[in-house]
């Protein structure tokens, strides 16, 4: 009864009050796009929907993606909350983890080669890989600590042990050393889930290098 | 068929192996990941327009005050509207009391009492409290409904495990106060297990009547005492945490300078439930709470001769789920239910031998109810390294009912009580509403250092059920509603609508090598605003006029708008902590009431602090000047009180002896005589002395405080 009285007199100012707030957070997605349309494309950006753009491209194995060719831009309209397309593919993503680690590894072994049994290379060629490869390291990191997540007012050490494909897909991730904490441990390995796809590798890397472990500290 | 099920079996032997193979070889170890935690652990945003209250500085400070919203006044743009020595109220930007979620540890307390006497951070102590986190300005959906001035925050210390065996740890501390002879002490005890923790935290405290400044003499009515203790249970495993707290509050005494009573009585005990999980597709936050409190009025002695018991019963329940989902490296959807329910009775016993007391109980509130049932979903986005946005939408549904009331008697002394509790009982006093609420932040770094956060946000509160259902229309019934220190009478209506508000806040930050520099002005329009509107005059029982009018809630328009500064720079910088580092904060609001064009009831003058603070290996010292200027700008409607500008010096004084931290500190040092532009009229000091003054700041005060950690 006292709804009634209560809501009905204020309902169409309501809708008209709802409508203009819509359009402005439709506003203000599309400016957050074109602001963010003019960052510079060094960044790098790791959606999830890119997810799969990238392990089709692992179906053809030779063919890495460099991430950076990618944005958010190319996605197109500013989204409402929730869209359905963002929700499917962190599994996807986890999914097809495991699964594409068959053609591709021997694949990626046979083609680069680079350090298993080492026939006699050029010094300075196996140098200037080493090189590039602590600077794909840092490349990583780089990549993995932009996103970070937030704590959950616990503190503690996760280590956590993963493996890349030589596109930079994360192939597998485990504890290699707890926190102490369920939770924090979970949110160290969804962290690198949610970073997939990671840089990658510069090419001539072995698949077995591809193997690191990473402590996030919880403070 | 077979040569499928043949690479199957194949494709599963290596998935298998693989992971073995991978672990048998040398991984390349990676330098660590630092993880800050949300101060709340709610995983919420924090909007560059809020601010975090640590440990480190409420440890500094809570030798100073056992008031938790005083400790708040730091933060630029919040306000303490003064009432009892541990119950005054926090205002943000102008707006204050059920304006304001106030949660702890995220558990919402009601306010439970027709003056607001036991506000939700009477029921905290500063020498307990681990961090405050006020969210001013547009405040993300996720963080609450059925507000529309902020949120506020208090956590207590999170649970601590052992990594292996057990352990102990805790905090003791003791303080005391020269200005009204306070002490109090507090122990926080923690045994720590590999997955189970137990933590004990409890705390004391009382003061006499403090005295004001200068010639002010004693400030009537300003004594306290209360205690608190708690004890929680925490559990991990692989399920996630689990955190079970039970607590007990007791406050035998607290002074109200500025209302006609006094808290007699005040106990209140809880339990919390909260859960927290990680799992692969996001956070998992699940609390629930239980909380029952026996509220009694009269008065203390510097309110005597007389009696007049009121009494108030409350009890509240309420659950809430919340879901944080990572979407993407770049979106997580946050979606959460809430509910609430509050119960209350609120009954003035007759006084015996009193002519208009009696002869029956008054019934102000009859099992009152307001039921609440909050949905939303938030959007967070990290566009870039530079960009994230979040938006958000909110339901809350709003119900609430009363049942019948009664006078005290029906004589003529009670005639208008008696005629307005009749038009009530005849009034159908059941409500509903449907509120919405949306927020959108967008925050972008303009540069290394430089930050720019925008909000936008529509807010809705419904009204309490003392803005409702207070019925009385005598002039006594009446001045025993309302938590505005003014003296005044104040009868509910009916008829209230939500209010509505809309707010646009902006903040640039900006820091560079030692030196910070912060600026947010706002702007705050509020539809259906709950103010009041003049009734009648009032006048004593010989028909004399009083300094009082009665007044009633009425829905209102009224705006918002300031302007909070603040900055930091390192003016020496040593080993370590050691420096000097010169602080500065200034804010400047207007509130104005746009209904009847005259300015809004206990809006913060123009003010600023600053304070130098110098550290050298165990030693701290700080000198803080706090400047309030001359309030002019007072509501008309509440005859309230132009107060005179001020300057006040603090001096602060810490030494670390390694297991013992020692503080000295002289508040006021120069004994400034002022009256608190918030504090309302003092009714203590007219009742003894027949004069009515605003409410004085306190006078000097040399405080010790001693703490230990282990």
């Amino acid at each position: 009864m006292g709804s009634a009285a209560g809501t009905g007199q204020g309902g169409k100012a309501r809708l008209v009050s709802g409508l203009a707030s819509l359009a402005l957070h439709a506003l203000a997605a599309a400016g957050v796009l074109a602001v963010s349309g003019m960052e510079p494309p060094s960044v790098p950006h790791g959606p999830a929907r890119l997810t799969v753009v990238t392990l089709k491209a692992e179906a053809r194995p030779p063919a890495p993606e460099p991430e950076e060719t990618v944005h958010p831009r190319a996605g197109g309209e500013p989204r409402p909350a929730a869209p359905p397309i963002l929700a499917q593919a962190p599994e996807q993503s986890f999914a097809a983890g495991p699964a594409p680690a068959l053609p591709e590894a021997p694949v990626a072994q046979v083609r680069q080669a680079p350090a298993l049994p080492p026939p006699p290379p050029p010094a300075v060629r196996q140098e200037r890989a080493e090189d590039g490869f602590a600077a794909y390291q840092q490349q990583l990191w780089r990549h993995i600590a932009a996103r970070r997540p937030q704590g959950a007012g616990l503190s503690g050490e996760a280590t956590v042990r993963f493996r890349l494909s030589p596109a930079g897909a994360l192939l597998s991730a485990e504890i290699a050393g707890s926190s102490g904490s369920a939770n924090l441990d979970r949110i160290a390995l969804r962290t690198l889930r949610l970073a997939s796809p990671m840089p990658a590798p510069p090419q001539g890397v072995a698949s077995e290098r591809l193997v690191f472990t990473l402590p996030v500290r919880f403070h | 068929m077979t040569f499928s099920r043949a690479l199957c079996a194949s494709l599963l032997a290596t998935s298998c192996l693989l992971p073995a193979a991978a672990l048998a070889q040398d991984a390349t170890g990676l330098p660590p990941v630092d993880v800050e935690s949300a101060t709340s652990g709610a995983g919420e945003a924090a909007p560059l327009g809020g601010a975090v209250v640590g440990r480190d500085e409420i440890r500094r400070r809570q030798a100073s005050t056992s008031d938790t919203a005083d400790l708040l006044r730091s933060v630029p743009g919040v306000s303490a509207n003064a009432g009892g020595g541990f119950s005054s109220m926090p205002a943000i930007r102008g707006m204050t009391e059920q304006r304001l979620r106030v949660t702890v540890d995220g558990h919402p307390i009601d306010l439970s009492c027709p003056n607001d006497m036991n506000s939700p951070l009477s029921y905290t102590d500063p020498q307990t409290i681990q961090a405050i986190r006020v969210l001013a300005g547009v405040a993300p959906v996720s963080a609450g409904g059925d507000n529309i001035g902020g949120v506020i925050d208090v956590t207590s210390a999170r649970p601590q495990f052992s990594g292996q065996g057990s352990t102990i740890s805790g905090e003791l501390s003791a303080f005391y106060r020269s200005n009204g002879d306070g002490f109090g002490g507090s122990a926080r005890v923690t045994v720590a297990g590999e997955n189970l923790s137990a933590t004990y935290t409890g705390s004391y405290t009382q003061s006499e009547n403090y005295s004001g400044g200068g010639n002010r003499g004693v400030v009537r009515s300003t004594e306290f005492a209360k205690t608190d203790h708690a004890l929680e249970l925490a559990a991990q495993g692989g399920f996630g945490l689990v955190r079970l707290k039970g607590g007990y509050h007791f406050a035998p005494y607290e002074g109200f300078a500025n209302q006609a009573m006094d808290m007699t009585d005040n106990r209140s005990w809880f339990v919390n439930l909260g859960y927290e999980g990680e799992f692969d597709f996001g956070s998992v936050r699940f609390t629930a709470d239980y909380r029952d409190t026996d509220h009694e009025m009269n008065f203390l002695a510097d309110k005597l001769p007389g009696a007049m018991p009121m009494n108030t019963e409350v009890h509240t329940f309420s659950a809430a789920l919340k879901l944080d989902m990572p979407l993407s490296a770049r979106d997580t959807l946050r979606t959460g239910w809430e509910y609430h329910h509050q119960w209350l009775n609120d009954y003035w016993p007759p006084v015996p031998g009193s002519m208009m007391m009696g002869p029956n109980t008054f019934v102000n509130l009859n099992a009152a109810r307001r039921n609440r049932l909050g949905t939303f979903g938030e959007w967070e986005a990290r566009w870039s390294e530079r960009v994230t946005s979040v938006i958000g939408v909110r339901i809350d549904r709003v119900s609430m009912n009363t049942g019948t009331v009664q006078p005290y008697g029906t004589g003529m002394m009670n005639m208008d009580d008696a005629m307005a509790a009749a038009a009530f009982n005849a009034a159908d006093r059941e409500r509903a509403e449907v509120n919405w609420s949306a927020s959108g932040i967008v925050s972008y770094a303009l540069a290394d250092g430089v930050s720019l956060e925008l909000g936008y946000a529509h807010k809705a509160r419904s009204p309490n059920l003392y803005e409702r259902y207070s019925w009385g229309r005598g002039a006594m019934a009446s001045r025993m509603i309302g938590w505005y220190g003014d003296g005044n009478g104040y009868v509910g209506n009916l008829n209230l609508r939500p209010e509505r508000a809309d707010t646009l806040s902006a903040a640039l930050d900006a820091k560079g090598e030692g030196w910070s520099l912060r600026i947010a002005p706002y702007y705050t329009h509020v539809d259906d605003y709950i103010d009041a509107v003049f009734v009648k005059k009032i006048t004593n029982m010989m028909g004399m006029p009083t300094p009082w009018v009665q007044l009633q809630f009425a829905n209102q328009q009224a705006e918002f708008y300031g302007v909070d500064l603040s900055g930091e720079v390192a003016l020496r910088r040593g080993a370590g902590r050691d420096g000097t580092t010169l602080s500065a904060s200034l804010s400047w609001l207007r509130g104005q009431n746009l209904s009847d064009g005259g300015p809004l009831y206990r809006q913060m003058p123009l003010n600023a602090r600053a304070s130098l603070q110098h550290r050298q290996g165990p030693l701290e010292a700080g000198v803080e000047l706090e400047w309030v200027s001359e309030k002019t700008r007072v509501d008309a409607t509440r005859n309230e009180p132009v107060t005179a500008a001020y300057a006040l010096l603090n001096l602060r004084l810490g030494y670390d002896l390694g297991a013992v931290q020692l503080s000295v500190e002289a508040l006021n040092l120069l004994d400034k005589a002022y009256d608190l532009p918030l504090g309302g009229v003092s009714l203590g000091d007219h009742k003894a002395t027949g004069l009515l003054r605003p409410v004085p700041g306190r006078g000097r005060s040399v405080n010790l405080g001693l703490s230990t950690r282990f």
